[in-house]
């Protein structure tokens, strides 16, 4: 029997989201749904924007404005070579349910009624998160074995915002990678299922570095929900005391970062 | 953003205009120069012997670490505590709780410090003494965390002007000058800090 997964995405225009729900399909894991965020929804621009500033209009140009065209052409691997080398040419979700008849659901607040709803009748085996904002309960005790997160750090040790950026400042660049683990209700507390370092390059610049995340962030959730859905992989517990959190790093920080990078 | 040569010439203006100050009205309710010496080795800036009387601390050792809970008298107690080292444990929860409550609550942190202090001059005078508090720990903890925050802090165009620091120091009364003092320690050592870094990738 096919095992079953629900996607939770930020928009129907996510490529995170298009080649994880592609690659899944493709290995009969069966998509129950995929819950999406409305694009236009007035009270999460100004949540977010109260957490990013303007960070938050860049993100908006970038991943709803100009989305594949954001990225230009480049020596390191990008999610679009990953789209082109896959064959993977979807533009949104739509086209997604179009070819496979994978139902979308759309919602103001992944956390909303219609979501658990949604959750409940579809009884999945993990709920796959490629981004939207926090998760409350009514939707982790609805999720199967719970909520899948690729989070941009390492695990324990990084948790929270610009976990790309706060290694290289603590001169910790053996602890720059992704993590696969479960989400519970702390910041990125949960149980860890894997770890895959990222070694940065001299001279490669923040943006670059991050963009060289997405799809090494795509195969790694791809490989870790089939080794999961299969029982091949245990979860790892973290300690609240093992880790500290991380916010928003300034500007002037980032500056110092960027000087790092060059002299690596 | 101002430039590193205005930074380091608005430092030394205030510095003198600090060092000519009678030492006794330097010693405020909150002492803002408290322990300053340790921060004054990058700038050759000539040390001042200000009395620091030890004013008596209050047991905070009931209150439930949090912003709303926090006051200024509970802010010096902890800045005491830190700069001794003793009771690491409490003051690293205190820590803590502040930074996460600045981080994300940074686009309300005028409001809710004017929700608590009841005007303007208290509520300028909370946020820097917080300011303070958060450098003292990032650097008792080599934490640079700590310094982000302040550095977001110090982005608050209601709580610290850097460009008239030096005419709030000339010209205030002694709520004022408190203030003053504690904006002139938060800029000096945020940039004594930074500097360090870039250099040495440490804080302490």
């Amino acid at each position: 029997m096919s095992k079953k997964v629900v996607i939770l995405s930020p928009s129907k225009y996510s490529l995170y989201t298009l080649c994880i729900a592609e690659l899944l399909l493709r290995n009969n894991v069966e998509i129950k749904a995929i819950v999406t965020l409305k694009l236009i929804n007035p009270k999460r621009f100004i949540s977010e924007f109260g957490r990013d500033g303007s960070r938050l209009l860049k993100k908006i140009w970038k991943k709803l404005f100009l989305r594949k065209k954001a990225y230009k052409e480049s020596d390191y691997e990008t999610i679009i070579d990953l789209m082109k080398n896959e064959k993977i040419n979807h533009a949104s979700v739509i086209d997604i349910n179009k070819k496979y008849g994978v139902p979308i659901v759309y919602c103001n607040n992944l956390n909303e009624a219609t979501v658990i709803h949604t959750l409940k009748d579809a009884n999945p085996d993990i709920v796959v998160f490629t981004g939207g904002g926090l998760i409350r309960e009514g939707i982790l005790e609805n999720s199967g074995a719970g909520v899948l997160n690729c989070h941009m750090g390492v695990l324990p040790p990084y948790r929270g915002m610009d976990v790309v950026e706060w290694p290289i400042l603590e001169k910790n660049n053996n602890q720059l990678g992704t993590t696969l683990h479960f989400m519970d209700k702390g910041v990125d507390t949960g149980d860890i299922l894997d770890i895959e370092q990222i070694i940065p390059n001299r001279g490669e610049t923040i943006s670059q570095l991050r963009e060289r995340y997405e799809p090494i962030m795509c195969r790694q959730m791809l490989r870790v929900c089939l080794e999961f859905l299969a029982g091949e992989i245990q979860r790892i517990p973290q300690k609240p005391e093992d880790g500290k959190q991380y916010f928003i790093m300034h500007p002037r920080l980032k500056g110092i970062v960027e000087q790092m990078l060059e002299n690596i | 953003m101002i430039n590193l040569e205005k930074t380091d010439s608005i430092i030394n203006n205030c510095w003198q205009a600090i060092a000519k100050k009678e030492h006794t009205t330097l010693n405020t309710k909150y002492q803002p120069l408290r322990d300053i010496e340790k921060y004054l080795g990058l700038y050759p800036l000539q040390h001042l012997h200000i009395p620091s009387e030890n004013k008596p601390e209050i047991d905070f050792s009931d209150i439930e670490p949090s912003f709303q809970n926090l006051n200024d008298d509970i802010l010096y107690s902890l800045r005491i505590k830190i700069s001794a080292s003793e009771d690491a444990q409490s003051t690293d929860i205190w820590a803590e709780k502040i930074l996460r409550f600045c981080e994300v609550r940074y686009r309300h942190l005028k409001n809710r410090c004017f929700d608590k202090c009841k005007s303007h001059e208290a509520a300028k005078l909370h946020i820097m003494h917080i300011a303070v508090l958060l450098m003292d720990q990032g650097f008792k903890r080599d934490d640079v965390r700590f310094i982000n925050t302040v550095l977001k802090i110090m982005d608050l165009k209601w709580a610290i002007d850097i460009e008239h620091i030096h005419q709030q120091l000339i010209s205030a009364n002694s709520t004022d000058l408190q203030t003053a003092l504690f904006q002139f320690r938060v800029l000096l050592t945020t940039e004594l800090f930074l500097r360090r870094y870039q250099q040495e990738n440490s804080i302490v």
